[in-house]
């Protein structure tokens, strides 16, 4: 079990600028407190991630689905899961409050073959959601820390 | 400068076709990546009726068309349901709960949970699953006062049924959305997403997003 704590480090706008986040062989929990600057930017077409990736291997490897429960308090929650990440996420970013804290948690499956410990990092990603336009567009993401499942990190 | 005005010109044709050419996306829908992501459950933007009006009417087309198609559906209720409610309104519709969408009415705690055998039984391994992390929270995250307050109510019996994801003829998704009790049946149907995909070969995603009847985050 290791606790991790980021270093000090000038945040995109998007990422919540406090958090902590724990992880274990089935479940991925995330809190998170954004400042004004962020809520304030933060328009009807954008959407947040905390995303949980393997630094080393897949994330796949590790676990092999969601589990059956999740749940939390982010604006239009969602989670997700594909061979390269878990992911807790909110379709309406644009509804927090600053300064307040939101979270959100999904139980997982874990991969028959996932090891007793594992590194991940954490990415925050902005998705742009320009809904009707016909082709992608850019969107954005940072590194918020590197821990060790079963394990948390807190910046 | 001729030839420029030419070649401005033959450019801008030649957007305005690639525009028109390119399949549009609706309003729900975007590409992430690889990916085409499309909300179901509730408008991304713009107005509850409209958005209500527009995918009853397209459910009711499809019904037309091909009522036997079994597709999966999220049926948004109008108000908050005990579990007992849910599976009493699943059976009499006859169709499949896949997941069930809780809530804890006025706060902005919500979250779901896969049914394997009944609404009740979901919402009892939910809670159970939420007050465990809860618990676990409270020694390792004790800042999140707000988890500690939602885990309480939910342990004083206060998660409520708000929306079930199911699966079932197109033409019983078509009568459920008129039923008593029923804001919306969101079919896992969007036309113009779905030919975006398979025309680039990108994967589909449907995010599920229910509207909350107290109008909950």
């Amino acid at each position: 079990m290791t606790f991790v704590s980021a270093p000090a480090y000038a945040w995109d706008w998007y990422t919540p600028h406090d958090g902590y986040t724990f992880a274990d062989e089935d479940y991925y929990y995330l809190r998170g407190v954004w400042s004004s600057t962020s809520v304030d930017k933060y328009s009807w077409w954008d959407a947040w991630e905390g995303e949980l990736r393997g630094t080393s291997q897949a994330i796949s490897a590790y676990y092999s689905g969601l589990g059956s429960s999740w749940g939390g308090s982010f604006p239009g929650r969602y989670r997700e899961y594909d061979s390269n990440d878990v992911m807790l996420g909110m379709a309406s970013p644009h509804l927090m409050s600053a300064n307040t804290t939101y979270y959100a948690y999904t139980y997982t499956t874990p991969s028959s073959g996932q090891p007793g410990s594992f590194s991940v990092l954490l990415e925050s990603e902005l998705c742009y959601d320009y809904g009707g336009l016909p082709d992608p567009v850019p969107r954005d993401w940072e590194t918020i820390t590197t821990f060790t499942i079963p394990g948390s990190a807190s910046w | 400068m001729r030839r420029f005005l030419l070649a401005a010109c033959v450019l801008g044709l030649a957007i305005v076709v690639w525009m028109v050419w390119q399949p549009s996306l609706s309003a729900n829908s975007r590409v992430e990546g690889e990916k085409v992501v499309v909300y179901v459950g509730g408008p991304v933007t713009g107005s509850v009726i409209d958005y209500v009006t527009g995918r009853t009417s397209v459910l009711k087309e499809l019904a037309a068309r091909e009522p036997d198609r079994v597709l999966d559906a999220i049926i948004v209720l109008d108000r908050f349901v005990s579990p007992r409610d849910a599976d009493a309104m699943t059976a009499q519709w006859a169709v499949q709960p896949r997941e069930v969408y809780l809530a804890l009415p006025g706060e902005d705690y919500s979250g779901g949970t896969l049914v394997e055998s009944s609404v009740q039984n979901a919402c009892q391994a939910h809670l159970r699953d939420f007050l465990a992390m809860a618990e676990e929270m409270a020694l390792r995250d004790p800042e999140n006062e707000e988890l500690q307050r939602h885990a309480e109510l939910a342990r004083k019996g206060g998660l409520k049924v708000y929306a079930v994801q199911v699966r079932g003829p197109v033409a019983q998704l078509a009568l459920i959305a008129e039923a008593d009790g029923v804001l919306l049946v969101d079919s896992f149907y969007d036309a113009k997403a779905q030919n975006y995909a398979a025309r680039r070969g990108l994967a589909l995603t449907w995010r599920v997003v229910p509207l909350r009847p107290d109008g909950g985050p």
